[in-house]
């Protein structure tokens, strides 16, 4: 039996408006595909296998909380202290409240012995929470704030109290929130140390006396550059040069190691 | 009067003798001064692109000039003169010094043959003078290096041993000891000396050559002194240092240093026929002259150093080859915790020495006790002198712990030429058994000792992984970039809309003030916007021609008008009301009152005269609001 023209006509107009979902199911797929081999690879104890099927994933589709959380996993399990933690901190960034990221960075750096010293009680509140959660928290208690004074203006039908209430606990949120994102902010830019027992030198050459040893896995803050090197602030406040190769970003995503292809 | 003047010119007559008589006196005393005339050359030796000068001095008179032979290959120009003259004791003297630059047109030995002076009809002459001139070269010793063996290196560089070229400068290195140990730290001084008024540039810091010896630390700027060393005053360039020796056995200690000094060439002027000229002067000599760059190297003499070996008699386990002298403060915090809770130990060692090879204390790591590798921060002090500071972690996995075992530092005195061993105090120490962080500790924590962890770290690990989280199997939301929140659009978007709901309220706020504050407003709004439609209605009547319906939004109008101004209805203004209120030639009584009339008459209005009576109210009535 052949079909009229009008119903292949109708056939190859729903095959090609369907296409598109078609395809991006396959490549959904795909993808995924990547990402359990690399699962797979961590379960059967390959651990260099899985970071290499991570890293290609997210070379090809992108990054998540849950990729970084697993390579954070892999690079733990692979006795690479820095590489774990610069991952797991990038996980944190995707997804801030994540609690099992945050267990298993804490783990990472109680057991290489990354503690830092007794920081502020200021800075150790703004650290509660992420910046990106603070920067939400201010903008959110903004909308509000923006919200309610418009609805009273308009309707004058809000009680007083109601009114003052949500006020100040705008308020007080906004004033919380802006100055610990921001001073949460300043650290967007970090790094983590991913060379073993680098050395911070007092100058940027290849040559110059080192003033320090600066343990894999330690966050630092880079201020100046010159050359190959990177003139950074450690969390307990030494200073020095450290050469680039040393360092990852956080905010950078992640490369595919040479060692892994 | 004139006896006065009589005695007076007598004494003038006198004096004036007296004069001519020490004049005189003088006269014959300074003919009697010795006659002669000498000639130097200031170097013997030079090369064909050199030139050196030739002095002529005449004494005992004035106005005497030598009479400079010629020698076949040299030539001597004349660069001016200087006159002295001295009174000693009564006694004067007085010499002229010509000058005269000589310069070879080849290599070989010359003879300048006495100059000639006649001084008086009497002919003097110096001694005959005999010189060198070697083979010229683009690099060429300064003429002031003196005639000891300045020698060249294959780069052109003219290296100045000490003692040979004291004319410009020399260097000394300056030990604080002969004998030392292998490693150990070894003070010295590096002094460099140029003579006053050279031009120097100095171009590396003093370098120690020989591959026995490292440089530890050198400062990297100079003091720069003056010393005055047999008579001649130089500037002096110090250096304060360290080095060490690397190997047992008995080794020279030099020290050089790269300058470039700026030496003036001679011009070479040409002869001129009218003899020398104006510019032959010394003063534009050395104003023109030509400087050029030399480079040169200079070398300190030789010292010899002797570097034994450390003694492997008593050297304990722990030593890591620290050489000097040097305590240790040990502190931990905190001291009351629970098994398991990480305590920070921190160690610092101060002293005199090689610090760079000075390692952390030694923990001994136990079944009691888990160690981290310690992290280490310098501060140097300057002359050896520094501080060292150690932190490391450890925890404590076993609730009986009541102290915190010492520590040991071993290292080398010098001085005492023996091992020592610093061991600090046990500190006291407060354990809670806390179940949980025991079996945190105790669970299989891969981490590898110091020395184990700059090895490369293996690929595969075959041990369960620290963390016991299951691994993620949803891949979730996917990014192409980390970038902080306030860069998302629907952040910036919230952000906008919450200061565009701000400024709407706010504006809605001061409108409603405005209006609470005079409720006239709200109605005159309302009498503007009845006008505006009375005025439509009149329009319209004018487009339809209905007179009656024109008067009737004429009279209207007035009417709201009115009312809004005498706080009255408008319906219940009248004809009298107006008349009673506006002046009799108002032009909108007029209008009114025509407007009443032609609807009780029905008298119509023509389109003509509406259009007139319509911007004739119009005009009012503005002109009224």
């Amino acid at each position: 039996m052949i079909p009229s023209r009008s119903k292949l006509c109708r056939l190859v107009l729903i095959f090609f408006m369907a296409w598109p979902l078609f395809a991006s199911t396959a490549g959904v797929t795909a993808a995924e595909n990547g990402f359990q081999q690399g699962n797979e690879a961590y379960s059967r104890g390959r651990y260099s296998e899985a970071i290499r099927d991570y890293l290609q994933f997210a070379e090809h589709n992108g990054v998540s909380a849950s990729l970084f959380y697993n390579l954070g996993k892999s690079y733990a399990a692979a006795g690479q202290t820095g590489p774990a933690i610069v991952n797991y901190l990038r996980a944190l960034r995707l997804d801030p409240g994540d609690g099992a990221i945050q267990a298993g960075l804490e783990q990472v750096r109680k057991d290489h012995g990354l503690y830092s010293e007794n920081r502020p009680y200021y800075e150790r509140l703004a650290g509660t929470f992420s910046p990106d959660q603070w920067a939400c928290a201010a903008g959110f208690a903004l909308f509000l704030l923006s919200l309610l004074f418009l609805v009273s203006v308009i309707t004058n039908r809000i009680p007083k109290m109601v009114v003052r209430g949500i006020v100040f606990f705008c308020l007080a949120v906004m004033m919380a929130s802006v100055p610990a994102a921001v001073f949460q902010y300043r650290t967007w830019n970090s790094a983590v140390v991913t060379a073993h027992d680098a050395r911070l030198l007092i100058s940027p050459f290849a040559d110059a006396a080192s003033s320090a040893i600066i343990q894999e896995g330690r966050l630092v803050r880079p201020v100046k550059t010159h050359g190959a090197f990177f003139q950074v602030v450690d969390e307990n406040g030494h200073s020095g040069w450290l050469a680039k190769s040393a360092l990852e970003f956080i905010s950078d995503l992640p490369k595919v190691d040479s060692n892994f292809t | 009067m004139k006896q006065w003047s009589a005695y007076n010119g007598k004494m003038n007559i006198g004096h004036l003798l007296l004069f001519f008589a020490l004049c005189l006196g003088s006269a014959v005393m300074t003919w009697a001064g010795e006659a002669g005339v000498t000639a130097r050359l200031d170097a013997a030796q030079f090369t064909v692109d050199q030139a050196v000068q030739l002095t002529v001095t005449v004494k005992g008179s004035g106005s005497a000039r030598p009479d400079i032979p010629r020698v076949e290959g040299l030539r001597l120009d004349y660069r001016g003169q200087s006159s002295q003259m001295q009174w000693i004791n009564g006694r004067s003297s007085s010499s002229v010094t010509f000058m005269y630059s000589v310069q070879a047109e080849r290599p070989g030995t010359y003879t300048i043959p006495p100059v000639k002076v006649s001084v008086d009809g009497h002919t003097l002459e110096t001694e005959p003078i005999t010189c060198t001139v070697l083979p010229g070269s683009s690099t060429g010793s300064p003429p002031f290096a003196g005639q000891g063996g300045a020698g060249r290196n294959s780069a052109g560089q003219t290296r100045l041993r000490s003692g040979e070229a004291e004319k410009i400068g020399f260097m000394r290195i300056i030990a604080k000891k002969k004998t030392a140990y292998s490693g150990e730290l070894l003070p010295f001084t590096i002094k460099a000396y140029f003579r006053q008024g050279l031009h120097v540039t100095i171009n590396s810091a003093p370098a120690i050559t020989g591959e026995s010896f490292v440089l530890q630390h050198r400062e990297d700027k100079p003091q720069q002194t003056e010393e005055v060393v047999n008579g001649i005053p130089y500037t002096v360039l110090t250096w304060d240092g360290s080095l060490s020796g690397i190997k047992a056995g008995e080794f020279p200690l030099e020290v050089e240093l790269d300058a470039t000094l700026l030496v003036r060439q001679q011009v070479r002027p040409p002869s001129g026929m009218f003899g020398p000229s104006f510019f032959d002067d010394d003063f534009f000599n050395s104003f023109f002259g030509n400087y050029k760059e030399k480079e040169v190297k200079l070398i300190s003499p030789k010292q010899s150093m002797t570097i034994l070996d450390l003694p492997e008699k008593g050297r304990p386990e722990d030593f890591s080859g620290a050489i000097g002298t040097f305590s240790l403060m040990v502190s931990a915090s905190p001291t009351t915790a629970h098994v398991g809770d990480p305590l920070t130990l921190k160690m610092i060692v101060t002293g005199t020495g090689n610090f760079d090879r000075v390692q952390s204390p030694v923990f001994r790591e136990g079944p009691d006790w888990k160690t981290y590798t310690p992290s280490s921060d310098f501060e140097d002090q300057g002359n050896g002198r520094g501080r060292k500071k150690f932190e490391q972690a450890i925890i404590p996995k076993n609730s009986r712990l009541q102290e915190i075992p010492p520590v040991t530092f071993s290292y080398f005195d010098p001085t005492a030429g023996e091992y020592m061993t610093l061991r600090s105090d046990p500190i006291g120490l407060h354990l809670q058994d806390n179940g949980a962080a025991r079996k945190t500790v105790a669970a299989p924590v891969r981490h590898a000792p110091a020395q184990e962890k700059k090895i490369s770290p293996p690929k595969t690990h075959p041990e369960a992984p620290a963390v016991a989280a299951p691994l993620r199997t949803e891949i979730g939301k996917l990014y192409h970039r980390i970038r902080p929140i306030y860069t998302d659009k629907w952040f910036i978007g919230m952000i906008v809309l919450s200061l565009l709901f701000f400024v709407t309220a706010v504006l809605l706020g001061l409108h409603r003030k405005r209006l609470l504050a005079d409720p006239s407003i709200p109605r005159r709004k309302e009498v503007y916007r009845r006008l505006k439609e009375r005025f439509r209605h009149m329009e319209n009547a004018l487009a339809e021609e209905d007179s009656s319906a024109f008067q009737g939004a004429c009279r209207a109008a007035i009417q709201d008008y009115f009312g809004f101004i005498w706080q009255q209805e408008p319906r219940a203004i009248t004809l009298a009301d107006l008349q009673t209120r506006l002046a009799n030639d108002s032009p909108l009584l007029k209008v009114f009152r025509e407007a009443e009339h032609g609807g009780y008459t029905g008298i119509r209005m023509s389109p003509e005269e509406m259009r007139s009576v319509l911007n004739l109210v119009k005009k009012e009535l503005d002109n009224l609001s």
